[in-house]
């Protein structure tokens, strides 16, 4: 057992570090484009949004803060449906290799798995550097950096129940992948990136908030980074984590059947 | 001795539409989510690729596959490496698998043939110095020189060939599975394949689909036939390409002649006529006598076609320094035909002095029997001397 998780663990490894080099053979910029596109995201976005709320907010003097706060969700946002696309793509993209080697479907999950840690380590860094060129101090309290870890931890969760979910449909249908696409914008709207998370359950954007995967780890990010633990919405997020991880597993164990009946159906 | 490979009642069916194909396969999906079975009996535009397919093989054995296009070939062996999901029956497979089912498949393109089995041997579990001797004895065997240093998209099918099977033969396999793989390469290439073969066949199972009578003939030890799934044959390779022959030897329904009327023969063996389809004796005297209904001197060819080779001999009047006259009759002694066993059909075809075709004929089936050696198509009996 113990062998079988390390060689899929290397596996996986490989298959990231091949697709990273297909990436960068297939690019003129190279792997760069993973830091380029959140990096010129962030740069529009911070001009745009300071140049909005400077007015409205200077008088409650968080102008700032909302700036940050926005940076961050999209920054999150987006990694999170770039993490979903790649996961429920896993079948397509990979069916040459899974018809020429018969490793099961561990170590592809683990390359995106790994593609995405580094994806989002550039993002993290961005944040960071947003967090310092805005003005804010590092949170000071030990628990939100805990909570902002475990947040993070449960939105690539999240990303990748959904992806695994979602794979041998998105294998048949590549429907799937523009109905993602499709989703950016109502998912940022659904999310609590330019607004405070809303509480009153008479309103329908509470509902909303509630049975996005997104809001819980967002909220606790934003809460981390302002340094007040207190307001992380702690039980969401390991409701949230836990019932992932029960995806996930269950998708994986789905997959080792699901695989054979999609690659007959799927052309070269 | 256990077996390496042991197929029970393997059923696998597909669908002939593509809607809905996907339709079943989500059907499916959704199904297997709540742990249902797929259903067994088939559904509309469905078709059994494989039916009932029983076999075992053991370390040591060469089995090759037979069967026309569309048999169950290429399916059956997707089933006994994981690539299909069979929908009856069970597959087990003892040891590591070693396969070329599509050529180069999970090869990438844009990176470098080293690259490629580089990757190909990390995810086999190698690492270290047993990676190393890897992808040094694919370089070794490949033979592709420094081609191996480019990306496989500038490789020929050939050299893909030789990267696909190089990669999967060297790791060693306790079963080792090919598809068609030794149609591609030149003869230097597919000798070395046989020497490799035979080597790996004493420490692993071998099984091979092929549509080359020779390479059957030169590599199995047991041969099982296929005609539209269902296994027709399992026993002497030599058998089984008997039968194959015949299957490809069923006239073929589409004209291929051209004004066929203007020429009418018989065909006789030892002086009898022989009927259609005929039987032939190995080494028997063959003549052919008819008449021509052109009305200027012509050219008369007779093309010899074995099933499943294409053409393999031609006897022209021009050769003798002669023609065929208008409305005339003719007569033509063959001689011994020293045939490998098998079927055979042979067309009459008329050339204008200018050398536009005139005619052809239909073609005359037979059947030439007699023992079975390899899969030659022409084995004219020598003198032999041996001291």
């Amino acid at each position: 057992m113990i062998a079988e998780i390390r060689s899929s663990i290397t596996a996986g490894w490989v298959l990231a570090k091949r697709n990273i080099s297909i990436q960068i053979r297939d690019h003129a910029l190279g792997y760069g484009w993973v830091f380029l596109v959140p990096a010129m995201y962030a740069l529009g976005f911070v001009y745009l949004k300071r140049e909005f709320v400077a007015d409205a907010a200077a008088s409650r003097g968080n102008a700032n803060w909302e700036v940050m706060q926005a940076f961050c969700g999209i920054m999150l946002v987006q990694f999170w449906l770039q993490l979903v696309q790649d996961m429920a793509d896993i079948v397509g993209r990979n069916r040459a290799l899974m018809r020429g080697l018969n490793i099961g479907p561990s170590p592809f999950v683990l390359s995106v798995a790994f593609e995405g840690l580094l994806n989002l380590g550039f993002r993290i860094v961005l944040i960071l550097v947003a967090l310092v060129a805005l003005g804010h101090p590092f949170p000071q309290h030990p628990s939100s950096w805990v909570w902002m870890g475990m947040s993070l931890l449960v939105l690539q969760f999240t990303a990748y129940a959904l992806g695994l979910f979602l794979a041998p449909w998105s294998a048949l249908y590549p429907d799937m992948r523009k109905a993602l696409q499709s989703l950016a914008l109502p998912l940022m709207l659904a999310t609590p990136i330019f607004y405070a998370p809303v509480a009153d359950p008479e309103r329908a954007l509470h509902w909303l908030n509630l049975i996005n995967p997104l809001s819980a780890p967002v909220t606790a990010m934003s809460y981390g980074l302002q340094g007040i633990p207190a307001g992380v919405p702690a039980s969401s997020l390991l409701v949230e984590g836990l019932l992932s991880f029960v995806v996930i597993a269950w998708s994986i164990l789905q997959l080792r059947w699901q695989i054979p009946v999609l690659l007959e159906r799927i052309g070269d | 001795m256990d077996s390496l490979i042991e197929v029970k009642g393997l059923w696998k069916k597909y669908s002939g539409n593509l809607k809905r194909s996907f339709r079943y396969a989500n059907q499916q999906l959704v199904r297997g989510i709540f742990g249902l079975p797929p259903p067994q009996d088939l559904r509309s535009t469905e078709f059994w690729a494989l039916q009932d397919v029983n076999f075992s093989l053991q370390r040591g054995e060469v089995l090759a596959v037979l069967g026309h296009n569309g048999a169950g070939k290429s399916t059956l062996l997707k089933c006994l490496t994981g690539s299909l999901r069979a929908d009856r029956g069970s597959v087990h497979l003892q040891g590591k698998v070693g396969h070329i089912i599509e050529m180069s498949s999970g090869f990438s393109p844009r990176m470098t043939g080293r690259d490629n089995v580089l990757i190909r041997g990390r995810l086999t579990g190698k690492s270290g110095r047993a990676l190393e001797n890897y992808v040094a004895a694919v370089e070794e065997f490949a033979d592709i020189g420094e081609f191996f240093e480019s990306p496989v998209q500038f490789y020929s099918s050939g050299m893909k060939s030789r990267l696909g099977f190089a990669a999967s033969s060297s790791i060693e396999p306790d079963i080792l599975v090919l598809d068609e793989v030794l149609a591609v390469g030149d003869l230097g290439f597919r000798m070395k394949c046989y020497s490799r073969i035979d080597e790996l066949r004493k420490k692993c199972a071998v099984i091979l689909v092929s549509h080359s009578m020779n390479q059957v003939s030169r590599m199995a030890s047991r041969a099982l036939y296929l005609n539209k799934g269902v296994v027709c044959f399992q026993g002497e390779p030599q058998q089984a390409i008997d039968l194959y022959h015949q299957g490809g030897a069923r006239p073929d329904h589409r004209s291929t002649s051209f004004k066929p009327e203007l020429i009418q023969f018989k065909v006789y063996c030892e002086g009898l006529p022989v009927g259609e389809p005929g039987t032939v004796v190995f080494g028997a005297h063959l003549r052919i006598e008819g008449t021509i209904r052109v009305d200027a001197p012509l050219t008369l060819s007779i093309i010899l076609h074995q099933a499943g080779a294409g053409a393999i001999v031609e006897w022209n009047s021009r050769r003798s320094g002669l023609h065929a006259r208008p409305f005339s009759a003719f007569s033509v002694e063959l001689g011994p035909q020293h045939l490998c066993p098998g079927n055979f059909h042979l067309s009459l075809l008329g050339f204008s002095e200018n050398g536009e075709q005139v005619f052809l004929s239909e073609p005359f089936h037979f059947k030439v029997v007699g023992d079975y050696f390899n899969n030659i198509s022409l084995q004219p009996v020598a003198k032999w001397v041996f001291e």
